[in-house]
């Protein structure tokens, strides 16, 4: 069964469009990793999935109804927003006390085990709390509410790397006990990676990419050797960058390859090198050439 | 088919957060009232000092708490519409309908606890000015309330301050969706009752009433009406 599901989902903010006849299905029981660049229309997709905002057109459908709402489904549904987004006038055991009173599946052991861990003064008012501590008070909500449909929209902002690990460490382990659909936006690739399975890659408010992680990371691969070789044997291929210095080039395409090109290359002296998650991205969400201008 | 638990925690969860937003407000307006009282109490010990005779009446927490009660159901009416507080109750699963009657009833029991909360500092007027007056011969102390005068009071309170409450609501829920057109037809509606005599009269007829059954039913069915119309902007609110 899929989760979300959209038709031509189509949000224009005037005329801004935000998303473009975006289509997806997200099948249950996976981490989902939402990738784009700032104003690809992340943002805007999660909300869409969360009921915060209604589609200017299409469909946006979880668990197979409706989302804007609709009680039935918000139910099954926590979304932890980037921005803070709890009464900042609220101590932080009110905001907890009234997780516990709408998430049904709500696990206050691990709740209050998370909030000493992550030394959170229970009496503080969230407006006084710094903003990795915000971004701690909602990922405590977003892990401990156990919805079948987790929506994380950047949840670690403001935090540093040692805090990060241990929120990646706890959102596994507790999804590896308790599955469910948990959907991350990040820009942090390199670090969430070892957590997705699926990975969608969003520009300009449509997909580009939507693949299991495996097939992301092999996506491409770099070659690195004589420029004059490479850019002949790279004619009839799909270059996503290139970059030169002096005779070398360094020419990163998609991997399409076969044993025999490999072995011809390798006897060209011709580097063939894996391309991380992270520069793949960029590769294939930046346009190009803005450094050669400066 | 609704699945009754989620309405039920939606229901339950809303409640305690209209508990959380009026527990500071009635805390807050309650430390104004007493302070009013307070001063009050000393500002006649001070002038009992320079003159011969002075009156006081005890219904005088009942008439300050009342206006301080409604000042603050009136800035909670306007803060409590913002964007920011919108997107507060709107981060748990709820939807429009069960934010539109929880607020009702956040209003109907807030109001009556903030009737509460000045009732249980009346008393303390009554014994300050009781003991001024046993000990001064100047201050004549005046007990003008009744148990019957004050429940008519109370309930005629009560059922203004939830009109009051759902009045400001109403405007504020369509000055945050429609703003311009909303504070036209407000400014408009204003005018209009200053300049037409029958505008006038109607508000008097709606809004002023010798019995206390009719005043009740009157209002208790403008604010309903108040509540639905409320509900209008909402339906289709965003909270991003």
């Amino acid at each position: 069964m899929n989760v979300i599901t959209t038709q031509s989902l189509t949000k224009k903010y005037k005329d801004i469009i935000a998303l473009d006849e975006f289509n997806i299905s997200i099948p249950e029981n996976k981490i989902i990793g939402l990738i784009g660049k700032n104003g690809a229309g992340k943002t805007t997709l999660l909300k869409a999935c969360a009921g915060r905002i209604r589609q200017t057109s299409g469909e946006v459908k979880i668990f197979g109804e409706k989302v804007f709402d609709n009680l039935d489904v918000l139910s099954k549904i926590v979304f932890v927003d980037e921005e803070s987004q709890y009464d900042d006038s609220f101590r932080v055991k009110d905001i907890f006390a009234l997780a516990a009173c709408y998430y049904q599946s709500w696990d206050d052991d691990l709740a209050q085990k998370l909030i000493k861990h992550f030394a959170l003064k229970q009496t503080q008012k969230y407006k006084k709390l710094s903003r990795g501590m915000k971004t701690q008070v909602n990922i405590i909500i977003g892990i401990c509410a156990r919805m079948p449909l987790t929506i994380l929209d950047e949840p670690t902002l403001g935090l540093d790397a040692a805090v990060r690990k241990d929120f990646y460490n706890i959102l596994l382990r507790d999804y590896m006990n308790h599955p469910r659909t948990i959907i991350i936006s990040s820009h942090l690739l390199n670090e969430i990676e070892i957590l997705l399975e699926d990975i969608v890659l969003i520009d300009k408010g449509k997909v580009l990419m939507n693949v299991p992680v495996e097939e992301f990371r092999n996506y491409s691969v770099a070659l690195v050797g004589e420029s004059t070789f490479l850019k002949e044997f790279v004619q009839d291929k799909e270059v996503l960058d290139e970059s030169s210095l002096g005779n070398a080039s360094k020419y990163v395409i998609k991997n399409e390859i076969t044993e025999k090109e490999k072995k011809h290359l390798v006897s060209n002296s011709i580097d063939i090198q894996s391309v991380s998650s992270q520069d793949l991205f960029i590769y294939l969400t930046s346009k190009g050439g803005f450094y050669e201008e400066f | 088919m609704k699945n009754s638990n989620y309405i039920k925690n939606a229901y339950k969860g809303l409640l305690l957060n209209f508990y959380f937003d009026y527990k500071s407000l009635i805390s807050v307006s309650a430390i104004i009232t007493l302070s009013l009282v307070v001063f009050d109490f000393l500002v006649t010990i001070i002038v009992l000092q320079f003159s011969n005779s002075m009156s006081n009446e005890n219904s005088g927490v009942l008439v300050v708490g009342f206006v301080t009660m409604l000042i603050a159901l009136g800035i909670y009416a306007s803060l409590s519409t913002s964007k920011s507080e919108m997107k507060a109750k709107f981060a748990f699963p709820i939807n429009r309908m069960t934010f539109a009657v929880s607020n009702l009833i956040a209003l109907i029991l807030g109001s009556l606890t903030m009737l509460m909360v000045i009732t249980m500092i009346a008393p303390i007027e009554v014994v300050l000015f009781s003991i001024a007056a046993k000990f001064s011969d100047k201050l004549i102390y005046v007990n003008e309330v009744t148990l019957n005068t004050y429940l008519i009071g109370f309930i005629s309170s009560w059922v203004y301050m939830i009109a009051f409450g759902s009045i400001l609501h109403c405007m504020f829920m369509f000055i945050r969706r429609y703003t311009l057109v909303s504070l036209i037809v407000i400014a408009a509606l204003i005018l209009s009752v200053i300049t037409f005599g029958w505008l006038g009269n109607i508000v008097r007829f709606l809004f002023l009433e010798q019995s206390l059954f009719m005043l009740v039913l009157k209002l208790g069915v403008i604010s309903l009406v108040l509540n639905v119309l409320a509900f209008i902007p909402t339906k289709t609110m965003e909270v991003a």
